[in-house]
């Protein structure tokens, strides 16, 4: 009941300056909402990717194939199909029958034997001024038609180059890029996101170049031959900044 | 009471407040797709080996044996894999005529054109590395000793072949495959 009647009394003293405020005051006075006429501007800022093939033929086609029509980027067809094995720049060129992936390929330690392409993921440009970006992981989707059981037997590398050696970002079996959260992307074990600084509208976007490897599990049966699948790969990236 | 009605009202608040802050987080974000990459299997595959056809050196037929004929045996197969492959066969005999007693007629080479080859290790003829749509060709060279008695008269016999195909890529050692 005490603390009732208290509050009752500040409630009157504040009611009672406010009218009496507004009673008094009394000035010129003008207002301009914008010198210049002009509404202030506030944009949000863009994050927009693109990405293309790069095995010292920088084009929009995808990076592995069979032959050099499927390796087509719209005109020209692809230079290096698989019988191009290395992962010199450009490949070495392996001779043999034009042949598809046997068990066993791209496996061991020895990077000659490797079989590796690469893509080039740059930030902005074309218009676009971007934000600073993190790739946070990257997913696969299966074209229809495609024989699924042959990406659990895939193994796919991703790495940095361009640190001096080359960083490991991502391994993984190919199914697992097909879930829907595909697999994470780091600077090494534990690491960090890798990033792409932003564009502001001078010289070239920055990018990040990615070296996809991939294998084909040497225990493959025989139930796997001439299995085919057709794979989209997608980046995926978050903006830089405030983001933890 | 009032204390505690306040609380109440402030972890509503925060409740509340949490529930809002999780719908509405979002960060601008961005994907960029590489397109139809094609990946393929190859394949290794045998066609149907040609009739496998015998001769005896001396003229006649080899459903009229008579000792000391010799003799060889002829049959080939076309590779139709896409992957190079290492094709190697099998030989093998069997009936009384190669087996009756020690005078039993035998196999004495298997070669592949003017090759006579060995056995590797798991007993197996390799006949060499064979690309799509190339053929190979195996001969069985054969012979009834003089020494047969007249227990082999009507006797008869058979030789066996089993080819087989390996992938050669990332299965080569030396003159071989590593593994069949």
């Amino acid at each position: 009941m005490k603390h009732h009647a208290l509050l009752l009394s500040v409630a009157a003293v504040l009611s009672s300056i406010a009218v009496g405020t507004a009673a008094t005051f009394a000035l010129f006075r003008d207002s301009k909402e914008n010198l210049v006429g002009l509404e202030p501007t506030i944009t949000a800022t863009k994050l927009c990717l693109s990405s293309a093939r790069d095995a010292n033929d920088n084009v929009p086609g995808p990076m592995f194939y069979m032959t050099g029509a499927q390796g087509n980027n719209g005109s020209v067809d692809g230079r290096y199909p698989l019988s191009e094995r290395s992962n010199t720049s450009p490949p070495t060129f392996v001779p043999e029958t034009p042949g598809n992936w046997a068990p066993g390929d791209g496996e061991g330690n020895d990077p000659a034997k490797w079989i590796v392409r690469t893509l080039t993921v740059s930030n902005g440009g074309f218009g676009c001024d971007s934000v600073a970006a993190k790739l946070t992981h990257v997913t696969g989707a299966l074209h229809a038609g495609s024989y699924e059981p042959l990406a659990h037997k895939m193994q796919v590398w991703i790495y940095a180059p361009g640190f001096g050696t080359d960083v490991l970002l991502a391994h993984a079996s190919l199914s697992d890029f097909l879930t829907p959260t595909g697999v994470e992307l780091h600077l090494g074990p534990g690491g960090p996101n890798p990033d792409i600084p932003g564009y502001s509208g001078i010289g070239l976007p920055p990018n990040l170049q990615m070296k996809f490897r991939v294998s084909f599990d040497r225990d493959t049966p025989n139930e796997y031959q001439n299995g085919n699948m057709v794979v989209d790969f997608t980046v995926h990236a978050e903006q830089l900044p405030n983001n933890p | 009471m009032f204390a505690k009605r306040m609380a109440l009202s402030l972890l509503a608040v925060g409740v509340t407040s949490l529930i809002v802050t999780a719908a509405t987080f979002a960060l601008f974000t961005a994907q960029t797709t590489n397109q139809n990459n094609t990946f393929t299997a190859g394949t290794v595959t045998l066609g149907s080996p040609t009739p496998f056809t015998c001769m005896v050196n001396a003229g006649g037929n080899t459903n009229n044996l008579a000792p000391g004929d010799s003799g060889a045996c002829t049959v080939s197969v076309t590779y139709t894999g896409s992957l190079d492959a290492w094709l190697g066969v099998d030989v093998a005999s069997s009936g009384d005529l190669f087996t009756l007693d020690a005078n039993h007629a035998m196999i004495t080479a298997v070669k592949s054109g003017a090759t006579t080859l060995t056995p590797d290790m798991t007993g197996r003829y390799v006949l060499g590395q064979y690309s799509n749509g190339q053929t190979a060709s195996a001969e069985i060279d054969y012979s009834f000793p003089l020494a047969a008695g007249n227990n082999y008269q009507g006797k008869s016999g058979q030789i066996s072949l089993s080819f087989h195909a390996v992938q050669s890529r990332n299965n080569t050692t030396g003159s071989g495959p590593t593994s069949w």
